[in-house]
């Protein structure tokens, strides 16, 4: 078997690099690795810096170690979890080893901006071609936004009809080949421990419904909808408009919620009086791409009753959806043709048959869910 | 003529057309909160807000491209936007168009964890008497790196009164053309000088541990004739410490250490030593 392609979509700051961190996470070291051993084998590109020095792509554990760091803070006032934007688009590389042996494979996932969604935008033909190469999409939801938001912060957020227009690019050849959308609403954690998480998948279904109609034309298109939580106690409190302040004489702007024209609320939560250097600004990042149409910023918040907890959850799904998804078409559509198991051996990849017999034990203990927690499986095509 | 690109962020990354030297003008904006105050201006019928906005539509603006507006961006241009593998290139595209680009620059804006946000620069020359200009850029460029990138980031500035984005536009034209004045248009490596001529080869300065094969597949330069440049084999003219560095290098490997020196004595003493012996029991 082949590397695996897997597209992450979504709107800007959605989630999809935390997404992938706590996906990584969790498959690396979570209940999964007594069936598959994984490793995180992605090259990473390096940047030279003006001092001489290095820095390289972000490794996804960095991303994992801010979403800790936030809870390790504790506290209990609001804070803004906005942090730096993907630049264009990253490879990262999930290996999967059955354990004792030196048979792999490999799920490559393309992490793009979320400018890149932008039908029409200035990537729309380069990601057009992507679309027509991967098997499997990921529709990473911003549930805030989808919930909290009006319609039109909803669509602008979640480019809904950009993400329309790329998935009636999925070319399934006629529907002989099969493809897979997974719809993952992120940021739930609120929704989940308020035990309304099947309100935010009803959501996606009508809110998607023209996408869903279009997929849905042929039957070999596999659709399903995956909630998680990355973090697991980092919770959405509420939309509010965005606000810079900027200090004239370094220069340097910070983000904040506007109380009164003195005073404001920083992105840790804490009161701040402006100084006399400083100026209140309406946040000119705070608008959505070539619209006139504010983007509230999402406020979120700490569990008030409890110690916060680093506990993500159901990230390791998405890749076992995934894999399940692949087996089948592997099975259906006969990859590897005639080459019999003991030839693909030779090349130390993973069989058919392997990865058959990996995902019924995972099965049997319970590891891959179908339903429950917010997860549904709209459509099979198996 | 000259154009200049850039993929910078500002409420998220955006291909952006910043002018091209043959304008006059000092600045060039982007004010993303325009469309929302001519809105509110509508609306509300605010004065303030009306003349704030008139000001405003003054201005030059940046223009954001999109897939119906290139503003003559080259199709080979986007690809090298949205692909790594290379710190500079400079290759031709179509239509005799010349394109440089510059990436993984550190901007001056920070993100929240105080982290820098990297942004690219492109210049485009519309026609071959625009590349013994660019020539000079290139080899400038790729021998000034560190200078080069604070340089160009400091053309980025946030201007609080239009609360938006200025780019310094006619002094970096003016810098461009100083460049092609003082360039000698060569690059020194450790292993040689390169002259950058872009009609006849492409260019490309290769970041650490990236290779010219992966570089090639990346950037789908299948056979074209491209110079590569290991970033670590240019010899700076702008980093005092990098040149030191490949001095001592030079030095350390040139040099037989004490330890090898007295094998060698010793050892050759001994096969001295074989042969006359050899000779004298023959005898």
């Amino acid at each position: 078997m082949t590397t695996l392609k897997v597209l992450m979509m979504g709107g800007r700051r959605c989630g999809k690099t935390s997404a992938l961190a706590s996906l990584f996470d969790q498959m690396i070291n979570g209940k999964t690795n007594q069936f598959l051993t994984v490793c995180d084998n992605t090259i990473l590109e390096t940047k030279i810096l003006p001092n001489g020095g290095e820095e390289k792509q972000d490794k996804l554990s960095n991303k994992k170690l801010e979403l800790k760091d936030f809870i390790s803070k504790g506290g209990h006032s609001v804070f803004l979890v906005d942090k730096g934007p993907t630049r264009n688009y990253w490879l990262y590389k999930l290996q999967l080893q059955l354990p004792g042996t030196t048979k792999r494979m490999y799920i490559e996932f393309r992490d793009s901006a979320g400018e890149f969604f932008d039908a029409g935008g200035a990537h729309h033909n380069e990601t057009v071609e992507y679309i027509k190469d991967c098997d499997v999409f990921v529709i990473m939801v911003d549930t805030p936004y989808l919930m909290a938001g009006s319609q039109v912060e909803n669509e602008a957020a979640n480019v809904i009809d950009s993400i329309h227009t790329f998935m009636t690019q999925i070319e399934n050849d006629n529907g002989r080949k099969a493809k897979q959308v997974i719809f993952v609403p992120i940021k739930c954690e609120k929704w989940i421990q308020e035990e309304k998480i099947n309100e935010v998948c009803t959501k996606v279904e009508t809110v998607y419904e023209t996408t869903l109609t279009a997929l849905n034309v042929t039957n070999k298109t596999e659709i399903s909808i995956i909630p998680i939580q990355t973090a697991g106690d980092i919770l959405f409190s509420e939309l509010r408009a965005p606000y810079i302040i900027y200090n004239k004489m370094t220069q340097s702007k910070k983000k904040c919620s506007k109380i009164s024209d003195k005073l404001v609320i920083l992105e840790n939560g804490k009161n701040y009086k402006l100084s006399a250097d400083e100026i209140l600004n309406d946040d000119p990042e705070g608008v959505f791409p070539e619209s006139d149409i504010m983007r509230p910023a999402a406020w979120y918040h700490l569990p008030y009753n409890r110690e916060a907890q680093y506990t993500p959850q159901n990230c390791e799904q998405l890749p076992l959806h995934i894999l399940r998804f692949m087996l089948n078409k592997a099975k259906s559509e006969k990859v590897g043709g005639i080459f019999p198991d003991w030839f693909i051996n030779l090349f130390g990849q993973i069989t058919v048959n392997d990865l058959q017999t990996t995902l019924d034990k995972i099965s049997k203990n319970g590891l891959i869910k179908d339903s429950g927690e917010g997860i549904k499986r709209v459509k099979q095509c198996f | 003529m000259l154009k200049y690109y850039t993929y910078y962020s500002i409420g998220g990354y955006k291909d952006m057309f910043l002018g091209d030297s043959s304008m006059q003008e000092d600045c060039t904006y982007y004010v993303p909160l325009l469309p929302v105050l001519r809105k509110k201006a509508l609306q509300t019928g605010d004065t303030d807000t009306q003349k704030k906005v008139a000001e405003l539509e003054k201005l030059s603006m940046i223009k954001t491209l999109s897939k119906e507006s290139t503003f003559d961006l080259p199709q080979r241009a986007i690809s090298l936007i949205s692909h790594g593998a290379y710190k500079l290139i400079y290759t031709q595209a179509e239509n005799n168009t010349y394109i440089i680009s510059l990436r993984d620059i550190v901007g001056t804006a920070k993100d929240e964890s105080g982290r820098s946000i990297p942004f690219l620069i492109m210049i485009v020359g519309d026609s071959k008497t625009d590349t013994a200009l660019l020539n000079k850029i290139a080899a400038y460029w790729t021998s000034n790196l560190s200078t080069v990138s604070v340089k160009i980031a400091s053309m980025f500035t946030y201007d609080s009164e239009k609360n938006g984005l200025c780019f310094h536009l006619k002094s970096f034209s003016q810098w461009l053309q100083e460049i092609g004045e003082k360039s000698t248009g060569f690059v020194d490596t450790i292993t040689s000088r390169i002259e950058i001529i872009g009609t006849s080869n492409k260019m490309l300065v290769l970041p650490q541990n990236i290779t010219a094969s992966y570089a090639r597949k990346e950037l789908e330069l299948n056979n074209d004739a491209t110079t590569f440049i290991n970033i670590n084999d240019i010899i700076p003219n702008d980093d005092k410490k990098r040149i030191m560095e490949i001095l001592s290098d030079r030095n350390r490997r040139n040099m037989i250490p004490l330890g090898r020196q007295m094998c060698y004595i010793v050892g050759g003493a001994l096969v001295l030593g074989f042969i006359l012996g050899y000779f004298a029991g023959r005898q």
